[in-house]
């Protein structure tokens, strides 16, 4: 979990994971309830109880993450760990369990129904806006705009394989629907842009090509217009760019204006440059 | 619209694949009860030969056309002995009861809630950068007519296998079925993947509580109602649950939500039998398929096993299914030497 420095929780990284994990909601809590409700039952407890407890001293014990979670340098995956334990199931099997000993049928319905009413309301929502319903613009799941862009780079490229550097999104997108159209810009330098945690800066001893990388993705993505225009059109060159594309409401439309690229096809949101072979 | 009804049908395949090769299960007692674990046996089984025929050819840089032809002879093969070992067993079948107007007000709760699921499920998109890796690979792999020897961001051939994945195939999978059937790779992943990991998960959670109620069809349903609340309302970046609903596709996600579970059934299972010679296969075939599907699954399902089985062995008092518990982990800990030895360099990890 990349949230949370295991050098600087050191032995109460597993009870920092645990808070990231549940971002304020109680669905851990509830599980630790629902187990101790489920342990006087024998076979309830051989499968929920003393997994937990054996997953308590090993997997969840600092100790044991200090001496060798630390060691591999799998920190960061941690969160994983936390899906070893059947919360939702336990959960339910104890909810279930519990109703159902109510004689009375409205009255059973009725806690049930609150008890799921706990769970929603103290929990986070799947649906947060009605965008989360809206059907697909296609069966790709890409937008439309994407299509747009890979049909209006063919259109332009003489190349089988043109390479492009594209935005964040459309980046990650494109060779899922289009693998034929390269990327001049590696993933791990687009996230470092955006300012994700996967993403990794440029050591000092990289290779021309990865500085070139880094120096393209400077404006594009970073949008840090203060890169000289030989700088950014050398980094063109060496990255092998054939096309930008970039959203029009994008401020990079503009630098690319003063170093003397034009816009070489249009789609419903982008802009499509063709970088010229000879980097003017 | 072609795309649409390719993908229902590649789905319905999916299904009827894992089900045929579940007739590959040891024999059974004459008349015993099915209680529909061809889909889990058949798709550990698919997963466990799949992960061993394609990691050859991945390592031997075979064409994906070649893998396509030789995969789909062995898979006819194993389909065909897998009915014929069908029509040799006699078996009845059972089916869940919800008896009165409170069981089929609860059955159409539960059946409410998992088709709104499916549809979240279908229309769910994203950019995510894992997407760009897991079904980039497939895309890459079908269009260079490769199996992971280029990289999926750039189109860039690699110079050596990349160890951290390479293990895992099933970004194959989905290149193989593409390749296969035509259907883009993409909404193989996005679309067929993604409802196959819903089903499947609550599948086992379906069984597992089915069998933990002594059978009782109502009781199953109601606890699966609750895993339904659970997961739409446990939406934090992290949860398996936001993996269920948001990232479906991606092995991870099968792992969390699958394989896992997977894992407490078949605990639930060798509690009521630990002589169970079924249950101890499909334990050991857990490893090799849980690593085809996701490189997570080298540490997860290990411990997973480990944390389940163990305390059923002492239970039970089965202190004699020991080296048996040692033998199913056995696959894994090979697979996590020969990752080792890669990552180090002391097997070549080189592409011609």
């Amino acid at each position: 979990m990349t949230q949370v420095d295991y050098s600087q929780t050191g032995l109460f990284f597993p009870w920092a994971c645990l808070t990231v994990y549940q971002e304020g909601t109680i669905v851990m809590a509830l599980f630790v309830i629902c187990l101790l409700l489920l342990s006087g039952h024998k076979e309830r407890r051989a499968l929920f109880l003393w997994p937990a407890l054996l997953l308590l001293f090993t997997v969840f014990n600092p100790l044991v993450l200090y001496f060798i979670f630390s060691r591999l340098n799998i920190t960061k995956m941690y969160y994983r760990c936390f899906w070893l334990l059947p919360a939702a199931f336990v959960i339910g099997t104890a909810v279930t369990g519990f109703t159902q000993k109510i004689g009375n049928r409205i009255l059973r319905a009725a806690v049930f129904a609150a008890c799921l009413g706990i769970i929603a309301l103290t929990g986070k929502a799947e649906i947060t806006s009605a965008s989360s319903l809206a059907l697909p613009q296609n069966v790709w799941k890409v937008p439309d705009d994407l299509i747009e862009v890979c049909s209006s780079i063919h259109e332009l490229s003489d190349e089988k394989n043109p390479k492009a550097a594209l935005e964040n999104n459309y980046e990650m997108l494109m060779r899922q629907y289009d693998p034929s159209i390269g990327l001049s810009i590696d993933r791990t330098v687009i996230l470092y842009e955006i300012g994700n945690a996967n993403g990794t800066t440029a050591d000092e001893d990289a290779d021309e090509g990865t500085k070139a990388e880094y120096q393209a993705a400077d404006v594009l993505i970073g949008q840090k217009f203060d890169e000289p225009p030989e700088v950014f059109l050398q980094s063109l060159r060496t990255t092998g760019t054939d096309f930008i594309v970039l959203n029009k409401q994008a401020a990079a439309n503009g630098y690319l204006a003063d170093v003397g690229l034009a816009v070489s096809a249009e789609t419903s949101e982008s802009y499509v440059y063709a970088v010229p072979s000879d980097g003017q | 619209m072609l795309i649409l009804l390719k993908a229902a049908l590649v789905f319905l395949a999916h299904l009827a694949v894992f089900y045929m090769l579940g007739w590959l299960m040891p024999k059974r007692k004459p008349n015993c009860r099915i209680e529909g674990e061809e889909f889990i046996f058949g798709g550990l089984l698919y997963f466990f030969f799949f992960e061993i025929v394609s990691l050859v050819c991945i390592f031997a840089q075979v064409s994906l056309t070649v893998f396509s032809v030789l995969w789909s002879v062995i898979l006819a093969v194993l389909t065909a002995v897998s009915v014929r070992n069908r029509m040799r067993q006699k078996t009845s079948r059972e089916l869940p009861e919800f008896p009165g107007l409170e069981g089929k007000i609860i059955l159409a709760v539960l059946l409410i809630l998992l088709v709104f699921q499916c549809y979240l499920v279908l229309v769910h998109q994203d950019a995510n950068p894992d997407s760009a890796f897991y079904i980039g690979q497939a895309s890459t792999d079908v269009y260079t007519d490769t199996m992971a020897l280029f990289d999926p961001y750039t189109g860039l051939r690699y110079e050596k296998f990349n160890v951290r994945y390479v293990l895992s195939s099933f970004a194959e999978h989905n290149a193989y079925v593409s390749k296969v059937t035509g259907l883009p790779a993409i909404v193989q992943a996005r679309v067929v993947i993604s409802l196959l990991t819903l089903i499947a998960s609550y599948f086992i959670y379906w069984r597992t509580a089915y069998r933990l109620f002594k059978r009782d069809g109502v009781r199953a349903a109601l606890t699966l109602i609750v895993i339904s609340v659970v997961n739409l309302f446990f939406n934090t970046i992290f949860t398996n649950a936001t993996f269920l609903l948001n990232r479906s596709y991606e092995g991870k996600a099968v792992v969390g939500n699958v394989l896992i579970p997977c894992v407490l059934y078949l605990c639930e299972k060798l509690y009521e039998d630990p002589d169970d010679r079924q249950t101890w296969i499909m334990l050991f075939i857990l490893g090799p398929a849980g690593v085809c599907i996701s490189m997570s699954s080298l540490f997860l399902l290990p411990v997973a096993v480990g944390a389940g089985v163990l305390p059923v062995i002492a239970a039970k008092r089965k202190w004699n299914r020991i080296p048996q518990y040692f033998l199913v982990l056995l696959p894994c800990v090979l697979m996590l030497a020969v990752y080792l030895l890669l990552s180090k360099g002391i097997l070549p990890s080189a592409i011609r």
